[in-house]
């Protein structure tokens, strides 16, 4: 296969695995904090972390573009300290995937967290346990199958990323174009014949994605022994 | 025994109001309430999983919680260990990975083995909880407590949802570790048959208050509501084997012998026997001409009056019986006059324990 193919499918996965690898210790303390603690206002923070689930995608690259633009305090900031550019290029690509992702891996350690036995907790601290052995040794363990699960849900949703990225990436053929936005610039430019390879991997890896995700979340919980 | 545990404690719930003070001793001390007299509150405000409203905790002289100086110490720097009504048991970790969970020490060696052996738990090591049964893993409950080796050990409702044979394996487990290693433990339930089998003294709690404290026979018989409630009082007994012929068994009981039922059990030098205080019969006179083959003797020390039942307390050597009766009967009898009388129990009603004390 030429670069053609190969540069968006590569990408593709590299903003796959990059964003879902950026989410797990995202979503496994948010995901934490909402599904074990009580306190005021936490139903606004909760809308505010899942906004990404509903806002046009489009709109959620606007906001980063606005931010993460060289021209933006933060944007300058990251160029100039850590030399790491986010407008039309690939990084743009996986933080675009990293944002819209996101709150699918929140929702799922959230959840998992909340089925976990908090009984459990409370009998590590009794046998002397501080807090961080605590959420090591068994509040980590207990939601695994609920943080794997939803590390490949925010891996499958960001293979489909697309208004996001094309705001803050760009859509530059061998630099910033994933898939779906190879598909488009195809499509657009009357190639459609070309993209069957590109529909058949996005398809695949979506599948893919999806499917582990499925599995994990099968997985019997474990705090349910009985 | 001197004093061990001392508390004076307050707490609001909703509408339940928890106010409780008691002065308990080493060994094994119970705390007797039916469901809703607030046990479990109480625990969670000992072991700090509760913040108390008002009051003080006192344990071996040191102060861990009082409201007037400001003490609260964590639910860890307390080591109050703690046995659950579920056994609680990490599910992702082995039985060897759970009893060791709040092991920090890594000397006295000696010790873990005598718990694992105590408790027989060799062959359980590397299982999962998923993999034991109801028993198994309450004994691997109180294995990973003790391996904690708390200054306390309270137990609330241990045995409550196991099936009743098992129930008195793990008590019997119970009674066997606090005999070894010595560890003070609080028993809770609102059962009289474990805590009368367990507990040296108990503490009655009763709507939130603490109403009584003394010996368990004591403060525990009069609370009886008899077996029309579902509430069974059972005599249980560890007895040595005098010998074994054609399936049946007799037991040293006092002076006396028991006769009972054995089957193709393996031969012990001691058995453990249940008898429930309802099976047993009472007479003022020995009767010759009667298939119940234990006519025993014994010393009539109280009779407890109850809405429409007695409870009597009787003593055999030094074995206490405790006979469950009519009120029609007792006054049949002129018990309240009677001092010698005669137990009469069947083969059939004494219930073997497979478990031994040893």
């Amino acid at each position: 296969m030429n670069n053609e193919y190969m540069f968006p499918i590569i990408l593709s996965l590299k903003c796959g695995f990059l964003s879902a690898l950026l989410n797990l210790p995202w979503g496994i303390f948010w995901g934490w904090l909402l599904g074990r603690k009580e306190f005021p206002g936490k139903i606004f923070l909760q809308t505010l972390l899942y906004i990404p689930l509903v806002l046009p995608p489009v709109l959620t690259g606007y906001f980063l573009l606005v931010v993460l633009s060289p021209r933006s305090g933060l944007g300058k900031f990251l160029l100039d300290v850590f030399a790491v550019r986010f407008v039309l290029d690939w990084k743009g690509a996986v933080a675009a995937a990293a944002i819209v992702s996101g709150p699918f891996m929140i929702l799922m350690v959230k959840q998992a967290i909340e089925q976990s036995d908090n009984r459990l907790e409370f009998v590590a601290r009794n046998l002397g346990a501080g807090r961080w052995r605590t959420f090591w040794t068994v509040t980590l363990p207990l939601a695994w199958p609920g943080i794997v699960a939803g590390f490949f849900l925010a891996f499958a949703r960001s293979i489909g990323e697309f208004g996001a990225t094309i705001m803050l990436a760009g859509n530059i053929p061998e630099k910033t174009q994933t898939i779906p936005l190879a598909i488009y610039s195809h499509v657009y430019l009357g190639h459609e014949a070309a993209i069957l390879p590109l529909i058949a991997a996005a398809v695949f890896l979506s599948y893919l994605g999806l499917g582990f995700s499925n599995m994990f979340m099968r997985t019997k919980k474990i705090g349910n022994h009985r | 025994m001197p004093t061990i545990l001392e508390f004076d404690l307050k707490k609001k719930l909703g509408t339940f109001q928890l106010d409780v003070q008691a002065s308990l001793d080493g060994g094994l001390a119970g705390v007797f309430g039916r469901s809703g007299s607030g046990k479990t509150t109480l625990l969670n405000c000992l072991t700090g999983f509760l913040k108390p409203d008002a009051g003080r905790i006192v344990f071996n002289g040191t102060t861990v919680f009082s409201s007037a100086d400001r003490v609260d110490i964590s639910t860890q720097g307390r080591k109050f260990g703690m046995v659950f009504q579920e056994d609680l048991l990490f599910p992702h970790l082995t039985v060897k990975q759970n009893i060791f969970y709040g092991r920090r020490r890594r000397d006295n060696k000696k010790y873990v083995k005598e718990v694992i052996d105590l408790l027989a738990l060799y062959k359980l090591v590397d299982r999962y909880p998923s993999r034991l049964s109801g028993g198994e893993r309450q004994r691997v409950a109180l294995a990973r407590v003790l391996l904690y080796e708390p200054d306390v050990i309270l137990m609330d409702e241990p045995v409550s949802s196991l099936d009743v044979s098992t129930r008195y394996q793990v008590l019997a487990y119970i009674k066997k570790t606090q005999r070894a290693f010595k560890v003070p433990m609080i028993y809770v339930s609102h059962s009289l048959s474990e805590l009368l089998f367990l507990a040296d003294n108990v503490l009655v709690l009763e709507d939130g208050r603490s109403t009584d404290f003394g010996p368990a026979a004591k403060v525990l018989l009069p609370r009886h509501e008899g077996a029309e409630s579902g509430e069974e009082v059972e005599n249980i007994y560890e007895l040595p084997v005098l010998g074994i012929k054609a399936g049946n068994a007799a037991l040293a009981f006092g002076p006396s012998q028991l006769m009972i039922g054995y089957g193709q059990r393996p031969i012990k030098p001691r058995v453990k026997v249940g008898i429930k205080a309802r099976d047993i019969i009472v007479s003022t006179q020995a009767i010759d001409y009667i298939s119940a083959r234990n006519i025993i003797p014994a010393r009539l020390e109280q009779a407890i009056e109850h809405k429409d039942h007695y409870l009597l307390s009787t003593v055999v050597g030094t074995y206490t019986c405790l006979v469950e009766i009519t009120r029609a009967a007792y006054e049949d009898l002129q018990l309240d006059k009677a001092k010698e009388v005669y137990l009469i129990i069947k083969s059939r009603s004494i219930i073997v324990w497979e478990e031994v004390l040893s």
